[in-house]
């Protein structure tokens, strides 16, 4: 701040008047047309000069000088009193140019009085009520008041934070062309994008709860408007998301796939997965539950809580088909039936539908974790990075200490494929090449790998005898953990030495 | 000798900065308004001016106007056996502005500062440079229009330490600029604009609505006709500025034409219009940070802004009347010749200094990550802020999405948008990135410079490697490169051009042929009035011609004051 005044030669107490005079008198050594750098520098000043003196005045005299005279109604009064107090916090100088500034035409009033604070709420009702963007753009720009620069500023002002506060249920075209009239969407109109794209998803998602908006919200989701299984479904999803969050409720819509999906899917196009956007009637811990549940390819709670359902539920049908088929062929054998015998091992083989499923969710959760990207803020990092060569020693030391062969195998073939997927899943995208997902088959193939590999130990005993075959997958897992490792060599030394 | 020129869409203009100021010359007919109109005639001769424009209505396939509107595209227009850009008609405007600032000055004029309008693009202020090039001049500057204008009004003793806003309603674009004066110095705040927005416009609307009442279609019409009613539609438009009502009453071809508009009807078709101009004007007045209190004057220039639409629209929207003691037609030629003697550094002009800002906000494309690790596409990152104060330059450093990238592609855009979707792509560059470093290691320092006469210059440097890339603006197209320049140079000087001397007489032929087409009447007696006219000529005596000059173009004000 203080370059800026002994850069214009002024001390920090001059007035408007005196900083632009310096001004004026070095920009004669340094034009523009000739000294570009020295005068972008001395025009930065000027101007970081001048708003240090504006915001100094408006603290000084915090009501604004340009205060209008009391002569009508007290809200329009309190209204324009904003207004001004914005004004002065706004604007560089305003009082500069004295108490009475120089105005060919003061007498002139065209607009009358009008309150702001009235004129908002109406276009808010307008905006809310109007489903076409058309006759809304015309509505607004036939509204005399707002043809006045300053009465539309101050509008356009408030209507931002009003909306911010309680968002209202417009339509993105609607929002669109009021944004468009009051020119708060382009970038200099202050306001962050960001935030901007926030509101217009909460006012977009109050619009489609409303009821008479469920065929646009179902055309959104593409789902057949016209169809009434589905109009029922999504009135299900809808009512089902405004009641809070008890296992009861989950389990039914969880063991129906697209039913999940669905839901997901109407939550996303809700809030995008901002969960606190969600409109009011709408609980949040419960919108967030189905939407973590539906996303693939890593795994959270509610997955797992939605999978072990599902798991729980398989095993059930298994067991009751088991049961029946033992019966049946009994019956059609005409032997005596011995249920406990049946029953034990229906149960046996449902009991096996489970430890599968918590397989594959460790299995999916250590995937994620290994392939999370390395400049992932996260307290575990060494851990996650060690973790493979942590495993390949676990099973060095159980085969040659131990002399478990056929478990440090069982182990070692998972550890190879997570290397691998690591490597894999943590290079750059490439151009042109779309990824296939091989998450999901990946476990079965690694079982089928060990199932083989054991088969192989036990059969060709003499054969794998000679052949090392721990030593030639730990190294090659080690490679893979290494080439990954030197890849990500940067930001390695740089959390060694804090910046 | 560095002239100042107002290349108009409807008008152009050309002065100096002489001993008393700015001055401006007349042309060969004695005005100092020439119509930015070029037509061609029989023999491939071509024409500039007003004879140009009464041929636009005798020979309208011809003739051709309006061409500022498409500076900077790349669309022809065929007059004859050839074809040619907006750029090539513009030079040859300026050429005749030429012959007639050298004809004043008696000197050569080698150098020149011409007005654009402030919302004018790159590409359109490169076309503008490229006109004249292709007219054998160097552009020495070029100057926003309201900027201009407000010279020419500042400096008329204006007092000091006051803010006002320029309203310039050209024939075909639309600027607004407030400014402020203190010390001599001229400082643009902010300027807004409209690059499809003028008189030409109102024209438009008054033609649609005639033709729509009197129930005529307009494929119906002969490229002669329409020419003819345009003419009558631009009479009644300046008729409608300063009575209540306005009448048409003639015959166009087969047509009995009797239309009456008023103005209260006029106001209403031209609501859309006014609508468009209100952002612009709102922009501005948010830009520079100001209530409408804060400004002294409201100045009016451009000839569009005669119409009473205008001062209602300002009264509504600023509670107050403006201010129009300045010539519409030509505060800003004469703002261009103060900036002509500025750029001469005359020494009656060593204490005015002007800066100026650059209109449009331009930026590259970004992509962001958000907390949950969603990826947003296509958002727009503005490294020059509009309204900002020229020249400038400013830095920013970026970097690559993912690691391991190989290159990064920058996309220079120009507008106000959050989304570049909805911005104007200016151009493309492509840096190669070192492939075996992460992302954070990989970062690119993009510098934009955006000069003084409105140019914008793109580099990036990497980080990690030292090589700087420069972005070159002038390989899009609609834009005219170095080489094209110079052959299109090469065809522009086989044309033949009317000498000076010559012009009077082919401007009185091309008015004897325009009221020829206009009046059904006096057909025989112009016919007639024409061929004795041509014989004089062929006579080539000096004397005669003169004489005969005379007493002709009285003859045609008579008849054209009956009618």
């Amino acid at each position: 701040m203080n370059w800026a005044f002994s850069l214009l030669g002024v001390s920090s107490d001059t007035d408007v008047a005196g900083v632009k005079k310096a001004y004026a008198r070095l920009l004669r050594s340094t034009r523009p047309d000739e000294d570009a750098e020295g005068f972008q520098r001395l025009h930065a000043a000027y101007q970081l000069v001048l708003a240090q003196l504006s915001s100094r005045e408006a603290q000084a005299a915090p009501s604004g000088r340009g205060n209008p005279p009391p002569a009508t109604a007290a809200p329009t009064v309190r209204a324009l009193d904003v207004r001004a107090s914005l004004a002065s916090e706004r604007t560089t100088a305003s009082s500069e140019t004295g108490p009475t500034p120089l105005m060919p035409v003061p007498s002139v009033k065209t607009t009358p009085l009008v309150n702001p604070q009235e004129l908002l709420g109406r276009v808010i009702q307008q905006a809310a009520g109007s489903d076409d963007e058309r006759t809304f753009s015309r509505w607004l720009s036939a509204q005399l008041e707002l043809w006045s620069i300053g009465v539309k500023q101050q509008t356009g002002q408030m209507l931002l934070q009003q909306l911010f506060r309680e968002p209202q249920p417009i339509g993105t075209a609607c929002l669109d062309a009021l944004l468009q009239f009051f020119d708060l969407q382009q970038l200099t109109s202050g306001v962050n994008p960001v935030a901007l794209a926030r509101l217009r998803q909460r006012q977009l998602a109050l619009w489609y709860v409303l009821p008479e908006n469920h065929r646009a919200l179902a055309r959104h989701l593409n789902l057949p408007t016209n169809r009434l299984p589905e109009r029922k479904a999504l009135q299900a999803s809808l009512d089902l998301l405004r009641s809070p969050l008890r296992w009861q409720r989950v389990l039914w819509p969880a063991i129906r796939r697209h039913r999940t999906a669905m839901i997901a899917r109407l939550i996303h196009s809700l809030c995008s997965g901002q969960f606190a956007d969600l409109p009011a009637p709408i609980d949040q811990h419960h919108a967030a539950f189905w939407y973590r549940a539906a996303q693939l390819g890593q795994i959270s709670w509610p997955r797992f809580a939605i999978g072990s359902v599902r798991a729980t539920f398989l095993a059930l049908i298994v067991m009751v088909s088991m049961v029946l088929m033992t019966t049946l062929t009994s019956l059609a054998g005409g032997s005596e039936l011995n249920w406990y015998a049946s029953l034990g091992v229906a149960a046996t083989m449902a009991a096996g539908v489970l430890p599968v499923w918590l397989v594959y969710a460790a299995w999916m959760w250590l995937d994620h974790w290994q392939s999370l990207p390395e400049p992932h803020p996260s307290k575990d990092a060494w851990l996650r990075r060690m973790l493979i060569p942590a495993l390949c020693t676990i099973c060095v030391v159980l085969d040659h200490l131990a002399k478990l062969q056929v478990l440090a195998i069982c182990i070692m073939i998972p550890t190879l494929l997570l290397a691998l997927r690591r490597y894999n899943r943590r290079s750059p995208p490439k151009p042109g090449k779309r990824k296939a997902s091989r998450g999901a088959s990946l476990p079965g193939v690694g079982f089928l790998l060990i199932m083989l590999a054991n088969a192989a130990s036990h059969l060709g005993h003499d054969f794998f005898d000679d052949v090392p075959l721990l030593a030639i997958i730990t190294t090659v897992t080690l490679c893979v953990w290494f080439a990954d490792m030197w890849r990500y060599r940067l930001y390695l030394t740089r959390s060694r030495t804090p910046s | 000798m560095i002239v100042g020129i107002d290349l108009g869409t409807t008008h152009s203009l050309i002065g100096c900065y002489g001993e008393s100021g700015p001055r401006l010359f007349r042309n060969a007919l004695g005005e100092y308004l020439t119509p930015s109109v070029v037509s061609v005639d029989d023999h491939g001769h071509v024409i500039v001016g007003d004879a140009a424009r009464d041929r636009l209505v005798s020979h309208p396939e011809l003739s051709v106007a309006s061409f500022k509107r498409w500076m900077g595209t790349a669309r022809e227009t065929r007059l004859g056996d050839r074809s040619f850009r907006a750029e090539e008609l513009s030079a040859l405007v300026l050429r005749s502005l030429l012959s007639d600032a050298e004809a004043a000055l008696g000197e050569t004029v080698e150098e020149a500062v011409i007005s654009v309008p402030a919302y004018f693009s790159n590409a359109q202020r490169n076309a503008t440079r490229a006109a004249g090039e292709l007219a054998g001049i160097r552009v020495e500057r070029l100057i926003n229009e309201p900027t201009a204008a407000s010279l020419a009004y500042g400096l008329q003793g204006n007092p000091d330490g006051s803010r006002f806003l320029v309203f310039d309603l050209g024939g075909g674009t639309f600027d607004v600029s407030i400014l402020e004066m203190f010390e001599g110095i001229v400082e643009v705040h902010a300027s807004a604009g409209d690059n499809y927005l003028g008189g030409e416009d109102f024209l438009e609307l008054l033609q649609t609505a005639c033709l729509v009442d009197l129930k005529i279609r307009a494929s119906d019409l002969s490229p002669v006709e329409l020419a003819l009613l345009r003419r009558r539609m631009e009479i009644m438009k300046r008729e409608l500025s300063q009575q209540t009502e306005a009448r048409l009453e003639c015959r166009i071809g087969s047509y009995e034409l009797d239309w009456t508009i008023d103005q209260e009807r006029f106001q209403h078709l031209a609501e859309p219009l006014l609508q468009r101009m209100r952002a612009p004007l709102e922009r501005a007045m948010r830009d520079a940070r100001l209530r409408p209190e804060q400004l002294q004057e409201i100045v009016l220039v451009g000839g569009a802004s005669r119409t009473p639409l205008v001062a209602r629209l300002i009264a509504r929207m600023f509670g107050r009347l403006p201010l129009r003691h300045v010539n519409p037609d030509e505060a800003i030629a004469l703002g261009a010749c103060v900036a002509a003697g500025l750029k001469s550094r005359d020494a009656k002009l060593e204490e005015v200094i002007l800066t100026d800002v650059c209109p449009y906000t331009m930026g590259i494309e970004v992509a962001q990550r958000d907390a949950q690790g969603q990826t947003l596409n296509g958002l727009f990152s503005p490294m020059i802020q509009r309204n900002s104060a020229v020249p400038i330059s400013r830095e920013g450093t970026y970097g690559p999405m993912s690691d391991f990238q190989p290159k990064l592609v920058l996309k220079v855009y120009q507008g106000e948008n959050p989304m570049v979707a909805n911005n104007i792509l200016l151009g493309e560059l492509e840096i190669p990135l070192n492939p075996k470093l992460p992302a954070t290691a990989n970062q690119v320092v993009v510098r934009f410079t955006y000069d003084i006469n409105g140019l914008l210059q793109v580099e990036a440097t990497p980080q990690a490697g030292g090589t700087r890339y420069e972005l070159v603006l002038e390989q899009n197209p609609g834009m005219l490169g170095e080489h094209e320049i110079r052959t299109r140079l090469a065809a522009l000087s086989q044309l033949k051009i009317h000498p000076r001397s010559k012009q009077e007489n082919v401007a009185l032929l091309a008015r004897a042929e325009r009221l020829f087409e206009e009046n059904l009447s006096a057909r025989q007696l112009l016919q007639q009035w024409i061929v004795q006219f041509r014989q004089s000529l062929d006579s080539q005596d000096e004397q005669i011609i003169r004489e005969h000059r005379t007493s002709f173009g009285q003859a045609m004000d008579q008849l054209e004051a009956t009618l």
